[in-house]
């Protein structure tokens, strides 16, 4: 149990699989425009994710080595088309806002990378656990750029103003200069806190 | 010998996985399939009901899709109330904008004034553009004859800091208003 | 507008007005993973062009006339990328026996390129734009061109940067992402060039 609480905090800190890896920037940046889009991308990220780890490990004593990546796409590829076919059918709205965002989730380079990387070496319950805290790693940071670009460059959050009506939005930072200049002073903090001492990051 | 073996179970695992994989798909297809269908029809049903509120009936006309100078037409209805009197159409159409396809319904009187028009797609940028799909702009079309002249600054006020997306948007209306004026006099009975 | 200047605009909206890194925000982790020298950039610029060409064209074909005819569009993502992976193998394999010195001077890129989100983004987009193939082949030629214009200035930029002073927690990725904030602030100024 101890185990797998490691694996499950390790997808959210140690190889937060963007701010310390960083991969899958793609869909962080271009779809964080606002909390409820980036909700819906990690909603429809982490089903791939999970589906898609979980269905690996099943089968990984059966993957010929040389077929190992022709699966991986065909796994990854049906959730991905599975979760556009979901949202089509049952959440139009998300589906037009997170737009090609959603099939492109297949060439997402955490899915593939997790994939290979543990689940196709891991038990089906460990790999549950790496794709829910990668999930969590991934949510956590999609959403706090969302938050802060929809409150900064929208005024509201969540659809609810916050700021009140006089308030003027600074619609840089929905538009995509706002992405970049968001996520590089993220990850200008995370290096601040990563470079001190080591002895106060030793403890969770 | 061993090689050719090889190759055969290897040709039938990677088989085996597409054909699962395949029937999840189609399984998922056949479920979601209508469904889609009808989330599609949505927009297009919702704005055909709030631009004709009267209407009962909305008679397709057959058409294929046609170029209209930068703009598509997609696809024309007619409306009609309880007691089949034609009271206009509905053209649902594309236009080129800033950032991407606008996708808009036009609703056109009997007389061929303009008798709404609603935005049910674009990609245009966000606080800027994209309000052109708000009622505030888009209500000043109503009543538009073709003797108006559609210029943006002139009889069409654009949305601030956005005018190419107006420009776009007001174009598309006054090329789809002209098609539809020109052709549907031969197309109803 | 004539045959001529659609596919001119085409072009350039693929190219700059609707970048494809810098406003539409694909090809980010090449974007800065091989923008550490002027080389890398070149030569990753290069080979995505020369699969985005092909694997859109090739995805094209297999479209119109496998998926269409069959009613099974709604797999076009995984038959999209199950092609391109294929035409990567293809070229590697080419590439391998046939200019060997080629093959080892360009290492990781190739197999990395299979997962460059912007070749697939490509062939879904001539789906749902419905381009004629010829409109496809100029908007895949664009959306290369367009990446290897932000690889090329990314890499001219972080060469330069390691003559200079950076505080440390700028250090690595911090001051990428800034600079790629300031060159989308251009690239948006050109979004009204193409119409």
């Amino acid at each position: 149990m101890r185990n797998l609480i490691n694996i499950f905090k390790n997808g959210i800190i140690k190889e937060n699989p963007v701010l310390i890896i960083m991969l899958g920037l793609c869909s962080i940046l271009a779809v964080s425009t606002s909390v409820v889009n980036a909700l819906g991308m990690t909603l429809a990220f982490s089903f791939v994710l999970i589906g898609s780890e979980l269905t690996i490990s099943l089968i990984r004593k059966s993957i010929p080595k040389t077929l190992r990546v022709p699966i991986f796409i065909v796994v990854i590829g049906s959730f991905t088309t599975i979760m556009s076919l979901l949202l089509q059918a049952f959440l139009p709205d998300l589906n037009k806002a997170l737009g090609i965002f959603i099939p492109l989730v297949v060439v997402n380079c955490i899915i593939i990378g997790r994939v290979e990387a543990f689940a196709s070496k891991r038990s089906v319950i460990e790999s549950l656990f790496d794709a829910l805290g990668m999930s969590v790693g991934y949510g956590i940071v999609i959403v706090s750029i969302g938050a802060i670009r929809e409150i900064l460059g929208n005024g509201t959050i969540l659809g609810y103003q916050v700021f009140g009506p006089n308030y003027n939005p600074a619609l840089f930072f929905i538009l995509p200069p706002g992405a970049f200049l968001v996520i590089g002073i993220e990850i200008a903090i995370i290096n601040k806190i990563l470079a001190k001492p080591k002895k106060v990051k030793q403890e969770g | 010998m061993k090689n050719s073996i090889d190759i055969l179970k290897l040709g039938l695992t990677l088989g085996l996985v597409c054909l699962i994989a395949g029937f999840a798909l189609s399984a998922t297809y056949s479920i979601t399939k209508d469904k889609i269908t009808e989330q599609q029809r949505k927009a297009l049903v919702q704005a055909q009901k709030e631009i004709f509120p009267d209407a009962t009936e909305f008679k397709k006309i057959e058409i294929s899709e046609t170029k209209v100078g930068s703009a598509t037409l997609k696809e024309l209805y007619e409306c009609l109330n309880e007691s089949e009197k034609l009271l206009g159409y509905i053209a649902t159409a594309s236009t080129p904008g800033y950032g991407g396809n606008i996708i808009f319904v036009l609703g056109v009187n009997s007389d061929f004034s303009v008798k709404g028009v609603k935005v049910t797609e674009q990609t245009e940028t966000p606080g800027l553009g994209a309000n052109i799909a708000k009622s505030q702009f888009l209500e000043q079309f109503n009543g538009k004859t073709l003797n108006d002249e559609f210029v943006v600054k002139k009889d069409v006020k654009p949305v601030t800091s956005a005018t190419i997306s107006s420009r776009s948007i007001t174009n598309g209306i006054k090329e789809i208003l002209n098609f539809t004026s020109k052709n549907v006099k031969e197309a109803s009975k | 507008m004539s045959e001529l200047q659609s596919l001119m605009n085409i072009f350039i909206s693929a190219a700059f007005a609707q970048n494809f890194v810098f406003i539409r925000f694909l090809a980010l982790c090449s974007f800065v993973g091989m923008t550490t020298s002027m080389e890398n950039a070149i030569g990753m610029g290069g080979a995505v062009t020369f699969v985005t060409v092909m694997a859109s064209i090739l995805s094209y074909v297999v479209y119109q006339f496998i998926l269409v005819p069959l009613h099974l569009e709604y797999l076009q993502t995984i038959v999209f990328i199950l092609t391109i992976a294929v035409f990567v193998q293809l070229v590697e394999i080419y590439l391998k026996k046939a200019v060997p010195s080629l093959y080892k001077a360009m290492g990781i890129y190739l197999p990395l390129i299979a997962t460059n989100c912007m070749i697939l983004a490509v062939a879904l987009l001539n789906v749902t734009e419905n381009y004629n193939l010829l409109e496809a082949t100029v908007f895949s030629f664009g959306a290369s061109i367009g990446y290897v214009l932000a690889l090329v200035i990314l890499a001219g930029i972080r060469e330069r940067l390691k003559y200079v002073q950076i505080p440390s927690i700028l250090k690595g990725y911090p001051i990428i992402f800034f600079i790629a904030a300031f060159i989308a602030v251009a690239f948006m100024g050109l979004q009204g060039i193409a119409r």
